[in-house]
């Protein structure tokens, strides 16, 4: 019986993942680049989901330190209940960013003909790790609170420092050699089209 | 009566998908696909000759020609990946040596059991060596549907229909065989019914989607992918670092 498992795990692994396969829009001879990866292209380079001033803000201890300080009971209650919410739709925000950041990846690089599927399979299992870590961290926030994440953010932190390490190798030569300072990373040369 | 009600339907529908493909003149732009389909119509015709002729050498006959049927049906495996891939050099070359690290796995396994001195594709019997076949077979589709998932490769409907009806064929057929393997004799009844009707759901399948040519959409916009790569690789850069930073600052209560 045990050594059923696998064949039939096979077999129904394979029937489901034909039926999504079904599901998939067959895009027409016009619309597979103008509509899909243009607006997802300028979707992905246009305005970040969340400006960076409101998440400083957002994230910053000032008001928590403000708060803790002159506020009563409730108005921490209520700070601390409405900075989950925030930090829960901010981690959503920034999972469907990578999600579509890594759609634009592999749109871009299916045609190269210089893609190293090893770079790909290191770059693929950090963006599933990224993520399934978002994951965790949202339900700590959802269970016990934003202040209770900190282990686990800082193990976030690292695997999207990896993320980012496997991004720059597959830049170009003169980009990649920008971003050995992190901190001053911004693009250097923006298409006319492009966003 | 039932089952050789859709053997007959089964053959006239192969007959049917084969003679749209030569009189749509698509037939060598699946020229594996249709060597595949063309091979079980004139099998299948053989095997029914038998079956009224001499029913006795039907049951010998299908375990000795199965295997072999299988081994073509992997020319089906190597047309969907060749299809699909032809425009896409870097998700091919994903998809080629994905696969060849699966061969090569599957390989190893066969070298191991030989070593170990156990029979060598782990089949006692000919339903057990097609289910072994099948799995391999469905190892690789779910290979390169994943792939193909992975780097939004667009699909015509003659490729789409080629490998759903296929995918759905081989993954009943894996599920069919093995519980049939698993529960034996009890099995063999509902095994001699559904084997056919899943055959001919993959054949109905075919029959729509290749009623007439349709390849794959071309991407049109492909020459400026390369500019929107660069720009994209930077910005993705500049956005995992962002990522990076917010999180650290959420780690300040």
């Amino acid at each position: 019986m045990m050594e059923a498992w696998p064949f039939l795990a096979i077999g129904l692994l394979l029937l489901v993942l034909v039926i999504l396969l079904l599901r998939r829009p067959t895009p027409s001879l016009l619309d597979s680049a103008n509509s899909s990866e243009g607006h997802e292209t300028q979707a992905a380079l246009g305005p970040e989901p969340f400006s960076r001033p409101l998440v400083d803000g957002l994230f910053g201890s000032e008001d928590w330190e403000f708060v803790s300080k002159e506020g009563s009971q409730r108005v921490k209650r209520l700070f601390l209940q409405q900075r989950t919410e925030l930090a829960l739709s901010w981690l959503r925000a920034s999972r469907a960013h990578a999600t579509q950041l890594l759609r634009l990846h592999s749109a871009a690089v299916r045609k190269s003909s210089h893609l190293e599927p090893l770079v790909e399979l290191r770059l693929i299992a950090d963006y599933l790790a990224f993520q399934m870590l978002c994951q965790l961290i949202s339900t700590v926030v959802w269970l016990r609170g934003p202040v209770t994440m900190r282990r686990l953010v800082r193990c976030a932190d690292g695997l999207s420092e990896r993320f980012y390490d496997v991004i720059t190798r597959v830049l170009p030569a003169q980009l990649a050699s920008g971003s050995s300072t992190r901190t001053s990373a911004r693009p250097s040369a923006r298409s006319p089209r492009g966003g | 009566m039932f089952s050789m009600a859709v053997w007959v339907a089964g053959l006239a529908l192969e007959g049917l998908i084969l003679v749209r493909a030569i009189r749509g003149r698509f037939l060598r732009k699946y020229s594996l696909f249709y060597l595949y389909l063309g091979w079980v119509f004139a099998l299948s015709s053989v095997r029914l000759i038998i079956y009224l002729a001499e029913p006795a050498y039907y049951r010998v006959l299908y375990w000795y020609t199965q295997p072999l049927s299988v081994l073509i049906g992997c020319g089906l495996v190597w047309e969907i990946y060749r299809q699909a891939f032809r425009r896409y050099p870097g998700a091919a070359r994903m998809a080629r040596n994905l696969l060849l690290f699966l061969l090569l796995m599957l390989f190893s396994k066969l070298v191991v059991n030989a070593w170990n001195g156990s029979d060598w594709w782990q089949a006692e019997s000919t339903a057990g060596l097609e289910r072994n076949m099948r799995t391999v077979q469905g190892i690789l589709l779910i290979a390169l549907i994943l792939v193909l998932a992975h780097y939004a490769i667009p699909l015509g409907r003659n490729l789409k229909g080629m490998l759903f009806g296929y995918g759905l064929f081989i993954s009943t057929s894996v599920i069919d065989l093995t519980l049939r393997l698993l529960f034996g004799d009890s099995f063999q009844k509902s095994w001699q019914y559904l084997q056919p009707m899943f055959y001919m759901a993959a054949l109905t399948v075919w029959g729509f989607a290749l009623w007439s040519y349709q390849p794959a959409p071309l991407p049109v916009m492909e020459p400026n992918i390369e500019e929107d790569y660069r720009l994209l690789a930077t910005r993705t850069r500049k956005r995992i670092f962002q990522i990076r930073t917010y999180l650290t600052k959420a780690l300040r209560p």
